[in-house]
């Protein structure tokens, strides 16, 4: 009996779980297939008109919905926003993979060096990088604007990159830290002994080791930087190097907005990182779960 | 010629002396163990010897060249860590020629030093895995293997045993002892386990808080050891010692214990012994005999705890007014009962005494 309970609590917190986390995903979906007179109305049936996928043809033709060509219809609802997605997508997933990049390029090697080096001044600069995210952004977005105005980045996606990398770093680096210093220290002794410089104890024995975590940390650099909104917007400028979060704000903004365009744009957003989460989790996982394995 | 000489070396951890003054000379082709309790030294010892750690005084050399500051790899040596320290990431094989391939040595030749190496093992069926994959026996050869790929001309083990179980740690000793005889390598190897220095090392050193206490061959270090400290960690079960006072009658000396018995010297021994003075008596279980009646130079005890091992007995007899048990081996299952009374009897030509200070007095001139 007591199984049996254990077993339907779980059952039903994990159903909880899903609720609220594939809930909205699905829910976004729906929004997005539904026009809005028939998602509106309580009296029309979605089952007497089926699915219709317009809106995502607008999002990436530009070709206006038949419902809104009805009469009655109300044609400002659709907003031009809408049409920046595409570009925005492919903004924010350059955005977003070169600040992964940078972040694996630059974290990885400093995180290794705080894990197994003693240098003058180590504990401070861990320090620093580790607490800097306390700094509220908004305190920052003044003096990293004129920064990055001074040095010619404003309106192009590089400085958003720049940001980004920074932002995320500290965690890079002390999640590295961490895993760098559990790999025991006989591991690198022994590749001394078989004649590996520092550099090549990195790269041939730290680095194949780290890979899930670095593929964890990446991947969290990624969403980090694609969920990003205050740098985005101050320092995107024009519509051709908008990040999505931009313009999906400015989409939600717009009070008279389609609810169905709206969430067109919410569920095409959701799709790099769902294709990166797919495509990297397996591998963390599995990394994870060789290395809880005892070697 | 792999010969190993170092001549006052130290290590020291900040204000800590890790080792102190270490003299040692080490023939090529010898197997030396060093032993001693945690924390004495030894590690460092080797790890100074291996280049992982620095020297902080002293000279060593390998082969007769000064090595103290000879990156690590460049001294003809191949070292086997405690927890094996495979790369988990790499295969057997890969692991067993990485030495190797970071030389600059052409892939056939890795590859047929590695089969060479798996072959003395036995781990040929072993090569395409990953050390995850191993069984602790299995890593433990792998480990060795690798170090046998580089061709040293000093094998160095850092307790290389102690992660495995008692069955399989017997069986990597012979091992070890024949790979000692077929390579044809200086072994130096590290262990707490006296029963590995006991049956691996043609010498042993004995080592304690940074320096070493005696080294000699294990018969030599188990019969005649300098110390008390020497004389406890060596042999199993250990040396029975108890406070005795030397005491003249009719011209020879004695020991006296707490309760009035007395036990004869053997004249060598008889002649180094001062009257008067506290001595400690040192026996190993072997030399004690029992027996349920009293004799001359008998000492009197009660039975307090028997453990049958099958091939042999420990019994464990309380003498009066001694803080410890002595402990008696005898062959066989003999039946003893607790709580009996005995008498004991200490082998003469065995007994080894100690003075205040923990020194062994060595037989005068009789």
């Amino acid at each position: 009996m007591a199984r049996r309970g254990s077993r339907l609590s779980t059952a039903l917190i994990a159903g909880l779980i899903l609720l609220f986390t594939g809930g909205p995903v699905l829910l976004a979906f729906y929004g997005s297939v539904v026009p809005d007179r028939i998602l509106l109305d309580p009296n029309i049936s979605i089952l007497d008109h089926g699915l219709s996928f317009e809106t995502y043809r607008y999002v990436f033709t530009g070709e206006l919905p038949a419902s809104y060509l009805l009469e009655g219809a109300n044609r400002s609802m659709i907003s031009d926003a809408a049409r920046q997605v595409p570009q925005s997508l492919w903004n924010s997933t350059r955005i977003a993979l070169a600040a992964m990049a940078l972040n694996i390029l630059l974290g990885a090697p400093a995180a290794y060096v705080f894990a197994r080096y003693a240098f003058p001044g180590k504990k401070a600069s861990f320090m620093f990088i580790i607490l800097s995210p306390l700094v509220p952004t908004t305190a920052l977005v003044v003096p990293i604007y004129m920064l990055m105005q001074s040095l010619g980045l404003i309106g192009s996606i590089y400085g958003i990159i720049l940001v980004h990398t920074a932002q995320a770093l500290p965690f890079t680096v002390l999640i590295l830290s961490v895993f760098f210093r559990k790999i025991p220290a006989e591991l690198f002794e022994a590749a001394v002994l078989d004649r590996c410089t520092g550099l090549q104890g990195f790269l041939r024995i730290a680095l194949p080791l780290a890979l899930p975590s670095i593929g964890a940390t990446g991947l969290f650099a990624f969403m980090l930087s694609y969920s990003e909104y205050i740098f985005s917007l101050v320092l995107s400028g024009e519509a051709r190097s908008r990040p999505v979060s931009v313009v999906m704000a400015a989409l939600a903004r717009n009070t008279d907005v389609s609810w169905s365009l709206l969430n067109t744009s919410i569920f095409i957003a959701i799709i790099p990182s769902l294709v990166l989460v797919v495509l990297v989790w397996r591998f963390v996982v599995e990394g994870l779960l060789a290395g809880s394995v005892k070697g | 010629m792999a010969s190993v000489e170092l001549s006052g070396v130290c290590k020291n951890f900040g204000a800590v002396e890790a080792v102190c003054d270490v003299s040692l000379s080490i023939k090529d082709r010898e197997f030396v163990v060093f032993v001693g309790p945690s924390g004495c030294g030894k590690s460092t010892l080797l790890r100074m010897i291996a280049g992982l750690e620095e020297i902080t005084s002293g000279e060593l050399r390998i082969g007769g060249k000064r090595m103290n500051d000879v990156p690590a790899a460049d001294r003809g040596i191949a070292m086997v860590f405690q927890s094996y320290a495979l790369y988990p990431h790499m295969t057997v094989a890969e692991n067993m020629g990485f030495g190797l391939k970071m030389s600059g040595v052409p892939k056939e030749e890795v590859r047929a030093k590695v089969a060479q190496a798996a072959a003395v093992l036995q781990i040929e069926e072993l090569l395409d895995r990953k050390p995850r994959a191993l069984s602790g026996g299995q890593r433990q050869r792998v480990a060795i293997g690798r170090a046998i790929t580089r061709n040293p001309g000093v094998f160095l083990f850092d307790e290389p045993l102690s992660n495995l179980d008692a069955g399989l740690r017997a069986q990597m000793r012979i091992e070890i002892a024949r790979l000692h005889a077929e390579l044809d390598a200086t072994m130096i190897y590290v262990t707490h386990d006296q029963v590995e220095a006991m049956t691996l090392a043609d010498r042993i050193v004995v080592m304690n808080k940074g320096r070493v206490e005696q080294q000699g061959s294990p018969l030599d270090l188990y019969e005649r050891p300098d110390n008390m400290f020497v004389a406890s960690f060596l042999g199993q079960p250990r040396i029975n010692f108890i406070q005795v006072r030397a005491e003249s009658r009719e011209g020879m000396a004695v020991l006296r214990l707490g309760a009035g018995d007395q036990v004869p010297l053997p004249p060598a021994l008889s002649a180094a012994v001062e009257p008067g003075a506290a001595l400690t008596l040192g026996i190993r279980p072997d030399a004690v005999g029992l027996s349920g009646e009293a004799a001359d130079g008998s000492v009197a005890g009660s039975i307090e705890l028997v453990e049958h091992l099958g091939s042999e007995t420990l019994i464990h007899v309380r003498l009066p007014e001694m803080v410890g048990l002595t402990t008696v081996t005898m062959p066989g299952k003999g039946r003893v009962e607790r709580g009996a009374a005995c008498w004991l009897t200490f082998d003469p030509e065995q007994i080894l005494l100690f003075d205040a200070g923990g020194t062994r007095l060595k037989p005068g001139a009789a």
